[in-house]
């Protein structure tokens, strides 16, 4: 009887509790209904898909430039889970920002996610959206990496793409590439490879390849030395260097895929003027230099200077695909793929 | 006498027990209770409405989008396309295969191990119940990566075992050879705890009539403990092969590419590049549709003999020792030394340095540090967000099993055995999207709320929870409830106080797991959490999210979660699920 009644008892403490939750709706950083439409003051939600190695020094930087203005960080597994967030709150939103992947990713989501907004700061970016939708805040790109201590001699590092369709690849370590399905960089290094040499490329390149599924099991795969040859981003690259990794990087000489990091106010957002405070102060010329110098990213800005030791981006041949084929209808471009990757095994 | 002169009759009494045979409550019991609509029904048409509006009401719009193509008619071309696609065909191969492989391997390594413990009179039972309990749970990320780690090509153990001029069959574990490995290793647990209290449960004079025949020891395991632990092992096998099939992060670790369907389906619900709803939610259906498959088989093989004792005597535990007993503690020791090796690493490399995602091998206290200045008051929000879902779970669990294994409806009860299943196979991202466009307008608005976090943690162990409280169940004999009910207790009454009991320690063991799954919940989390609904694992998660982030600080604070879990979850066990009970 006396354990009926502890049971009980919990079981009551327990619903008690859930009903008390429910009523809890989330407090999102000081949530004052007056504050909203103030520029410099309340709070902005900002979904994330950033590591802390790149919001940390930012966030810092902001809470100082606006004291009042209360940030809250929620962080997303990827671009795609983000924007799928994104999408189905779209309802209801929770966030205010959505910052994070590149500007291929926004273009493709749905027209009612993000909000259409001019900010000051768009004028000195590299690239604008023509939607006004994202906003560049970083741009990157993409290097061929080559595991030192699996290619030992020098002359055999490839310099061009067109390397890479040597056959002694296959035996030599194999090339890891993250199947583009999964990965937007590998995306962009699809079409960068097609725009310059069609898709015959695949037939050279592919036998010669390890498709994994995700970038970060192609940035592991080479640094770890499980292939010999990969593809890494040239911030990451050059942080693994600095910190020892067996890695050469190499900027292909005949084409260099890349792509801009990008930031975006949600429709719909809570407390969209301290949103646009935020992505317009992610574009500011001293938040770039932060980018440059903290994070160790090429900055969307053009009055700032690239990291030191990446070089400059005139002296790279840039690939610039059509987005007339790659950008419209992704689901074809990946379909061939496939079947390039079917037929090479 | 009585008895015997019933027989004569020809009819049957209701104290007839025979292993083997189906049983249903006999006639005069049934007419005495037809008469009300039994509190058991209406149990069951609620749970009916709960289940169908958290868990189906929620994924329909997976429907709706499986069976409508581009022109919004309805149409089964998804499936078709779905089936003509020659990378979702290796996927399904690979998938079946690995799965039933890996659950065969798993099963076999955990039964003989669950048998060693169960039978014999080994030193620190409780331990190792506790520590099979905590090796249900890999820690998340740093599980799977911690193989790669050891065992890769560039790994650990691979380098050291080459310089002492050992080859090992394998250049690296990255491949489909090493998701079995790894799923192996990580599922076995769930499958020993099942079968450990199968095998705790069987009705020791069984074992006594056999010797009183003569049987050998050996004959009497093969013929009478192993075909009663039957449901556990069925089920068992059926939850790790469906863990596995449905199982996306290990072989996006160490598939190498391997294609596999979960991770296929994932992408075309959330690629970054390309997604295609569609196709995801009609392979999301198929592989529902293979779960129950599997789930209808598993259903047949408990349903076609009663394995239930109506004894309650305590099974007595066999006094070992000399060579054979430490061969027994060998064998104990390497199974859960071989699931704990995640769980090793991610200690281990909490007290090493990681710059911007490179192990350095200096060791260092600088991950704790970090850690305390950080998110310590998270632990107590994902305890208590857990706890509280545990508790909701165990009750519907218990009360499911119950319709399920007893009273056999003839729809309710399929349906809410097929509707509590559904959250295992759909994966935790596309679980949480189901949740939010079901609840971020309209009546309820649960989004930002704590209450979402509760409900995705219900909604995904239910299952596990379910199935093994229902393994527990097929082995009481209705017999005893009717015993209690033909004295005049009523149905809940009866339920209450005799079979209860009698399943208690299932219901542990399956609430503490399903506990420890709930506090280690990622996938769901990171796409229904607001601030300040803050858990451990999304703390974690942010701290090892790209492969430049501080892995140390994760590291770091992975053990503390799981410290701050498996040390209650000791005393627990100790105090409810003692081998000196039931």
């Amino acid at each position: 009887m006396k354990n009926n009644r502890k049971v009980g008892a919990f079981i009551g403490v327990t619903l008690a509790a859930s009903l008390a939750l429910t009523g809890c709706s989330a407090i999102t950083g000081g949530q004052s209904d007056a504050g909203d439409d103030k520029v410099d003051s309340g709070a902005v939600v900002v979904y994330v898909a950033h590591g802390p190695e790149v919001t940390d020094p930012i966030i810092a930087a902001f809470r100082k430039a606006y004291p009042d203005i209360k940030v809250t960080l929620i962080a997303s597994p990827g671009t795609g889970e983000l924007i799928g967030r994104v999408e189905s709150e779209a309802a209801n939103p929770l966030g205010d920002v959505a910052w994070g992947g590149s500007s291929e990713n926004y273009d493709a989501a749905s027209g009612k996610a993000f909000a259409s907004v001019e900010l000051e700061n768009d004028a000195d970016t590299v690239v604008q959206d023509p939607n006004h939708k994202w906003h560049a805040t970083d741009v990157l790109f993409q290097t061929i990496a080559v595991n030192t201590e699996r290619v030992t001699n020098e002359s055999d590092y490839p310099t061009t793409f067109q390397d890479l369709t040597d056959p002694r690849w296959k035996d030599a370590g194999g090339i890891v590439f993250a199947n583009p399905r999964s990965s937007g960089t590998s995306y962009s290094l699809l079409s960068a490879m097609v725009s310059t040499y069609g898709w015959a490329f695949f037939d050279g390149f592919l036998p010669n390849a390890k498709v994994v599924d995700g970038s970060s099991q192609m940035f592991q795969g080479v640094r770890t030395g499980e292939y010999a040859v990969g593809f890494i981003n040239e911030d990451l690259a050059a942080t693994w260097v600095a910190e020892g990794a067996p890695l050469k990087v190499i900027y292909p000489e005949d084409t260099v895929s890349n792509q801009i990091g990008v930031a975006a106010v949600i429709a719909g957002a809570k407390h969209t003027k301290p949103a646009e405070t935020f992505v317009n102060f992610l574009m500011s010329k001293d938040t770039q230099q932060i980018m440059v110098d903290e994070v160790g990213r090429r900055s969307a800005r053009a009055d700032v200077a690239p990291p030191a030791g990446l070089p400059d981006a005139s002296k790279l041949n840039l690939a610039t695909p059509d987005p007339a084929v790659f950008a419209v209808d992704k689901e074809s471009v990946l379909v061939k793929f496939d079947e390039k990757l079917a037929s090479s095994k | 006498m009585q008895t015997q002169q019933l027989h004569e009759r020809g009819q049957r009494v209701d104290t007839d027990v025979v292993p083997g045979r189906k049983q249903k409550p006999s006639r005069t019991l049934r007419k005495r209770f037809s008469r009300r609509p039994s509190v058991w029904f209406l149990v069951a048409l609620g749970l009916l409405l709960l289940l169908s509006s958290t868990i189906v009401f929620p994924q329909l719009r997976l429907v709706q989008e499986a069976f409508t193509t581009d022109d919004g008619a309805f149409s089964l071309g998804n499936f078709i396309q779905f089936f003509l696609t020659p990378r979702f065909q290796e996927a399904i191969v690979n998938s079946l295969l690995i799965a039933l492989i890996a659950g065969l391997l798993a099963c076999a390594v955990a039964v003989p191990a669950a048998y060693i413990l169960a039978q014999y009179d080994l030193p620190n039972r409780n331990g190792f119940l506790t520590l099979a309990t905590m090796a249900t749970v890999s820690p998340p990320f740093l599980g799977a990566y911690a193989w790669v780690l050891l065992l890769g090509r560039g790994g650990i153990l691979t380098v050291q075992l080459r310089e002492w001029g050992i080859t090992l069959p394998f250049e690296t574990i990255i491949g489909p050879g090493g998701i079995v490995w790894v799923t192996v290793w990580a599922t076995q647990a769930l499958v020993f705890l099942l079968a450990y209290d199968a095998f705790r449960a069987i009705d020791p004079t069984l074992d006594e009539a056999a010797a009183s025949v003569g049987a050998e020891p050996w004959r009497t395991r093969i013929g009478i403990v192993l075909p009663m632990a039957i449901p556990a092992l069925v089920t068992g096998f059926y939850m790790s092969s469906m863990k596995i099939f449905t199982d996306f992060g290990t072989p996006l670790i160490i598939g190498g590419g391997t294609p596999t369907l979960p991770t296929a389906v994932y992408y075309e619900f959330l690629s970054e590049v390309s997604t295609n709803p569609a196709i995801a939610s009609a392979a999301s259906l198929v592989m529902l549709g293979i779960a129950c498959i599997a789930l209808a088989l598993q259903q047949w093989v408990l349903r076609r003999r009663t394995y239930a004792s109506v004894s309650v005597r305590r099974r007595p535990l066999q006094p070992v020792s000399g060579a054979k007993r430490a061969l027994m503690l060998a064998y104990l020791g390497v199974v859960f030394g071989l699931s704990f090796v995640p769980h090793a690493v991610v200690v281990g490399t909490s007290f090493l340095t990681w710059r911007s995602g490179i192990l350095k091998w200096v060791p260092t206290l600088d991950n704790y540090q970090r850690l305390f200045g950080e998110h310590l008051g998270t632990i107590l929000i994902s305890l208590v967000l857990a706890a509280i879902a545990c508790v909701f779970c165990v009750i519907v669990a218990v009360l499911v099993s119950y319709l399920t294994v007893r009273k056999r409806y003839a729809v309710i009860s399929p349906a809410l055995n097929v509707i509590t299943m559904i959250p295992y196979i759909i994966p935790g991202t596309v679980l949480a999207i189901g949740l939010i466009l079901s609840f971020s307008s309209g009546p309820l608005i649960l989004t930002g709320t704590a209450t979402i976090l509760v409900l995705a943690y219900f909604v995904r162990r239910l299952p596990y929870i379910t199935k093994s409280i229902e393994a527990a169940l097929t082995q009481v004999h209705p017999a005893l409830e009717e015993a209690a009910m033909s004295v005049g207790a009523k149905p809940m009454r009866a339920f209450r106080q005799i079979t209860l009991p009698l399943i208690r320690p299932a219901v542990v063991s399956g609430g503490t797991v399903g506990f420890l799954q709930m506090v280690t919940e990622l996938s769901a989390t990171i796409m229904l959490y607001s601030v300040p609904f803050i858990t451990m694992t999304v703390v974690i998660f942010t701290n090892a999210m790209q492969p430049a982030s501080p892995m140390g600080v994760a590291s770091a604070t992975t053990v503390v979660l799981m410290l701050s879990v498996y040390i209650p979850l000791y005393f627990v066990r100790k105090k409810f699920a003692s081998v000196t009970s039931i």
